[in-house]
């Protein structure tokens, strides 16, 4: 940390202080880290709301609508037309207004990400889902011929498994009402399992993000203390 | 006073009772209970001479004595003007003269003989002159005539060696009544309505509500005053017998028994004492006695009154006698009896009564034998058609006098007989059922026996009166005239038997049309083979259903229980706990730090994942100024373990001489990379080797459109410059600038994204991933699958520790990864000292409800 600058000591001054109110919040919930918190978020919307304008409002809508030749305008007009359409979402009475905008913002993002989901994950996983059985590509691997089918194995049974977990249909009949059929539910209860293993995954990873960001922190309050004891001393 | 019996269903009830209170029966006729309670007549008893208001309401102002009163009760006698009869020969009789009609008629009554076929002459001026006494008699409050009465009367009255009155009184007041337990039940009801229950009914405009003898102008009303020829049973109570005591039936008839059994029936007029020898030779010989009841009128031939019954009757009776003979159902439910019948009398009395005779009466038998020469009475139709004595009677057996009656009573419906009563229209009386626009009913109250007395017929003999009826109402058969025959209206032959369908032959041989030919056939499909099913209409639950329902009542009846409050737990509580891990995850930490570092060694060898080399093995093989685009997607909050990683693939990206464009779908993602830049090295942005192009907005769109139009979606980077035109980039290559993509997140949706959309387009460009461990499982898949999508991934600071170790150059992560080790190492360990204490503690808890609950 190089305190050479008011500016770089401000600033770490202030996280110090942040971080500590932050930290505060281990003995109770109080307006220390209540204000941190607001800093925060503050912040970031103030910083996220200048990088939007800077960035698209001011280089992609302004400047173009200003330096841009009459025979370019129309390709600024649309979005910039769209965008006041947008605001009228605001006001209750002119919010009809910005509903084609919206309806066009929302059919553009749902057709790129269904597109996206089938041809970037839906697909590919389902062919690496049966490549595992590739046994050609396991001998090329040089791995265990055996243990590659195990892994194969296990990975198809957590993928059916898991899938028909999360199969909630039911028979319309009297005597099985409100109930799976019954080797569905066995599937589920076997899948049930593979979630709770990789939900437990992702719980120790996010308890090592956790364990970092306390590391991080612990750190800067170190460095920072010892900053300023050897600035002091 | 005495209370009446219920001729219904034989109950005692109070005398000023107009209906009974058990079956609600009227227990006095209408007109009776239209007058309210009076006082006794004053004249009753031979006290005044005053006529009662009701009797001279009968004689309107503008009549004269010999007129008919109009609006009296009887008022639908004098309204009775059939054709066959002058109306003059009727009205006398209603021409009240109190000091004659009284005696008249009741020395008349008393020499009645035993009803025979009356004659069309005489007959109808005796009934009218016997039915008169219904305005006079012991129903009326006429003030008892002080004047003559009948011989027999009066003889009656001798014999029983009582304190009689000098004369009869039958009006309420004026008659000195036996006792209520001596006098037979009718009698009593008689008597009970003289003294003031029964007044007659008044024109309402002139009669005064209470009326009293005192209060009546002097117009005398005949008044009948027993005499020594009097009848014994008016003036002696009824020899105590059971069929005296039974009014009808066994319990409801009339008393009559007692006065009209043969054993009680006096030998002679003089030594009958209890009977009247007139109404005691009602069964003497005559068994065919119409009953008022009856359906059809009795076929009984009518029988003339014997020679010696004759001489007891007074001769204006007698001759009614012989003439009508018609039964009392006859007369269309109207007193048909004659009044012979009703008050036999021996020869004596028949004589004096003769001699008593009223001149009035003397008057109506002229006039009605005029006005009935040559005419014909009306047809006789009973009044009760479908009335049966069986049926009305309580009892099986009919009482002695009743029986008697009946068979005394011979006197048959005559085509000649007279009737009684002359009614303004036809069919316009009380007490008749004939519907109107017929014949009237004909009334012979001198030849046959009283209407409602006529009518009671024998009970062991019902089917002698049908056909008696019917041979009574037989035509004989008339010869008709040629010229009138062949005008006769030929009918339509009708067929005597319904057509018959021959063409099916098939008689029913079961089932409840057995017999019967010409069934519908049932065929065997109409005929189920089998039982229905049954289907239960009971509700089908479920074992889970019902554990559904125990849940939700359980639910429901927790909702209003309180809920007890948690027992203070022994632990500490959460918040020392918490404070606790704190400190010594921060003491590791310190520990860590304050070693120095490089106490715990860093991931080499077998220990680095293979992703971590795969990435090291791309970055390594990239071509010398290749561009490479950086997606700077991470948040500020994982900078500490993200950071550090991404700090060591820039510096060997950076080493490898690699054109570094850095983008950001993030808005802070700029900020983030210009720290990054800087933390490596200042001078690669003055080298123009690190261009930072900003926040690229859209989200997933905004990638796509990026991958297909890099140039338009980002034009310049964040110091104005085109980015595009600078050197290697080939603006018509667009995205596929880029010899590798190396995407920087800690979201595994971003990350996903920027496979999804960006890899694509940049394919074959190897994407690298510098991701927190949270996201690793879900980006695995991308790498491990074939074909694969990720060539390489660095995962959290394990992985930054484990590149920089590689490319040997110690960063954050490394000096991190003492302090990290520690902290997984403590975690570990508290996990599993927590796990153990918190499945003892949950043993032991258990085990203490379980105790609880076995104890319960």
């Amino acid at each position: 940390m190089n305190l050479a600058n008011i500016s770089d000591l401000a600033g770490a001054l202030i996280g110090f202080l942040l971080t500590l109110m932050v930290f505060s919040y281990l003995i109770k919930d109080n307006p220390l880290f209540r204000l941190a918190i607001h800093i925060f978020i503050g912040v970031s919307a103030g910083y996220a709301t200048i990088t939007v304008f800077y960035n698209i409002i001011l280089y992609r809508l302004i400047s173009p609508l200003i330096q841009s030749p009459l025979s370019q305008i129309y390709l600024v007009l649309p979005p910039l037309l769209l965008g006041i359409w947008l605001l009228t979402k605001a006001s209750p009475r002119l919010s009809h207004l910005g509903s084609p905008v919206v309806a066009f913002m929302v059919g553009i993002g749902a057709a790129t990400a269904i597109t996206g989901a089938l041809s970037g994950t839906l697909f590919p996983q389902i062919e690496a889902s049966i490549n595992l059985f590739d046994l050609q590509a396991a001998r090329q691997s040089g791995n265990n011929l055996a243990f590659w089918l195990f892994n194969a194995m296990v990975v198809m049974a957590g993928t059916i498994t898991t899938l028909a977990y999360f199969h909630f249909g039911v028979r319309d009949r009297q005597e099985s009402a409100g109930r799976r059929q019954p080797w569905i539910d066995f599937l589920g209860r076997i899948g049930q399992i593979f979630l709770v293993v990789a939900l437990g995954g992702l719980f120790a990873g996010v308890y090592a993000a956790a364990l970092n960001a306390l590391i991080k922190q612990l750190t800067f309050i170190w460095d920072f203390i010892w900053m300023m004891l050897g600035t002091i001393l | 006073m005495a209370d009446i019996r219920c001729q219904m269903c034989g109950k005692l009830n109070p005398s000023n009772l107009d209906v009974c209170q058990f079956c609600q029966a009227r227990l006095r006729p209408v007109w009776e209970s239209a007058q309210p309670e009076e006082e006794p007549l004053a004249g009753s008893g031979g006290e005044g001479d005053e006529i009662p208001e009701w009797l001279r309401s009968l004689r309107s102002p503008d009549m004269g004595a010999g007129e008919t009163p109009s609006g009296s009760g009887l008022d639908w006698l004098s309204d009775v003007e059939p054709d066959e009869f002058a109306a003059d020969a009727v009205k006398n009789v209603f021409d009240l003269e109190p000091e004659e009609k009284l005696d008249d008629w009741l020395s008349g009554a008393a020499s009645l003989a035993e009803p025979e076929s009356p004659k069309a002459e005489d007959s109808f001026d005796q009934v009218r002159s016997e039915l008169s006494f219904l305005e006079e008699t012991p129903f009326s409050s006429a003030a008892p005539e002080e004047e003559e009465t009948p011989d027999w009367l009066d003889r009656f009255r001798d014999e029983q060696g009582e304190e009689t009155p000098e004369r009869m009184d039958f009006s309420p007041a004026g008659q000195e009544q036996p006792s209520p337990e001596e006098a037979p039940d009718w009698l009593a009801r008689i008597q009970e309505a003289q003294m003031g229950d029964w007044s007659p009914p008044q024109e309402p405009a002139s009669e005064p509500e209470s009326w009293s003898p005192e209060s009546q102008p002097e117009e005398t009303v005949p008044e009948f005053t027993p005499s020594e020829e009097a009848p014994g049973w008016f003036t002696e109570p009824a020899p105590a017998s059971e069929a005296g005591e039974e009014a009808f039936g066994e319990a409801e008839e009339p008393d009559f028994g007692a006065i009209f059994t043969p054993e009680t029936q006096p030998e002679s007029a003089e030594s009958q004492q209890g009977v009247p020898d007139w109404l005691a030779s009602l069964y003497s010989g005559q068994e065919e006695a119409p009953s008022p009841f009856m359906a059809e009128p009795e076929a009984a031939e009518p029988e003339t009154p014997s020679a010696a019954e004759k001489a007891e009757l007074p001769d204006w009776l007698s001759g009614v006698a012989e003439t009508s003979a018609e039964p009392a159902a006859a007369a269309g439910g109207i007193y048909t009896a004659p009044l012979e019948d009703e008050f036999p009398q021996t020869g004596a009395e028949g004589e004096a009564a003769e001699e008593s005779k009223p001149d009035w009466l003397s008057e109506l038998e002229a006039q009605g034998a005029s006005a009935l020469e040559g005419q014909s009475p009306p047809p006789f139709t009973p009044a009760f058609d479908d009335f049966n004595l069986e049926e009305f009677s309580v009892g099986e057996e009919t009482p002695d006098w009743l029986s008697k009656l009946e068979a005394s009573s011979s006197a048959q419906p005559s085509e000649e007989a007279v009737a009684a009563f002359l009614f303004e229209g036809k069919g316009e009386t009380p007490f008749t059922t004939e519907p109107p626009g017929e014949a009237l009913p004909q009334v012979d109250a001198f030849t046959g026996l009283p209407e409602w007395l006529s009518e009671v017929t024998q009970a062991e003999e019902p089917e002698e009166h049908p056909e008696e009826s019917g041979k009574a109402q037989a035509l004989a058969p008339t010869e008709l005239p040629a010229w009138l025959e062949s005008m006769r209206p030929v009918e339509p032959a009708a067929s005597a038997t319904p057509f018959k369908d021959a063409t099916d032959s098939r008689v029913e041989r079961s089932g409840p049309l057995s017999g019967l030919s010409g069934v519908l056939p049932v065929g065997a499909h109409a005929i189920r083979a089998g039982k229905p099913s049954n289907f239960s209409i009971k509700l089908q639950v479920t074992e889970e259903l019902q554990n559904r329902a125990l849940l939700l009542q359980k639910l429901m009846e927790d909702e209003s229980k309180p809920k007890p409050l948690p027992a203070p737990s022994a632990a500490p509580t959460p918040y020392l706990i918490r404070l606790g891990l704190f400190a010594v995850l921060a003491l590791a930490v310190f520990f860590a730090l304050f070693l120095g570092g490089g106490q715990i060694p860093l991931p080499v060898g077998k220990a680095i994942p293979q992703s971590l080399n795969d990435a090291y093995r791309q970055i390594t093989t990239l071509p010398d100024n290749a561009a490479v685009l950086l997606a700077v997607d991470y948040s500020p909050g994982y900078v500490g373990e993200i950071e550090g990683a991404a700090q060591a693939v820039v510096q060997h990206l950076a080493g490898r001489g690699a054109s570094l464009a850095a983008i950001s779908t993030n808005p802070s993602g700029p900020a983030l990379a210009e720290r990054l830049l800087q933390n490596i090295d200042p001078a690669l942005a003055a080298a123009n080797q690190f261009h930072n192009l900003g926040y690229l907005p859209g989200g997933t769109a905004g990638l796509f459109g990026f991958a297909q139009s890099p140039e338009a979606m980002v034009p310049f980077d964040l110091q104005g410059k085109p980015f595009w035109q600078q050197e290697p980039l080939n603006p018509q290559l667009g995205i596929r600038n880029f010899a590798m993509l190396v995407v920087m997140t800690e979201n595994a949706e971003t990350a996903r994204t920027w496979i999804e959309q960006v890899a694509p387009a940049m394919s074959p460009a190897p994407v690298l991933m510098v991701l927190s461990a949270q996201a690793e499982p879900m980006i695995l898949p991308y790498y491990q699958g074939k074909p694969q999508q990720v060539s390489g991934m660095v995962v959290g600071l394990a992985g930054g520790a484990a590149y920089e170790n590689l490319i040997n150059r110690p960063g954050d992560s490394s000096r991190a990864w003492d302090a990290f080790s520690l902290l997984v190492t403590v975690s570990l360990a508290v996990l599993l000292i927590g796990s153990l204490a918190s499945a003892a503690l949950g043993a032991i808890t258990r085990g203490k409800q379980s105790k609880v609950e076995s104890s319960v």
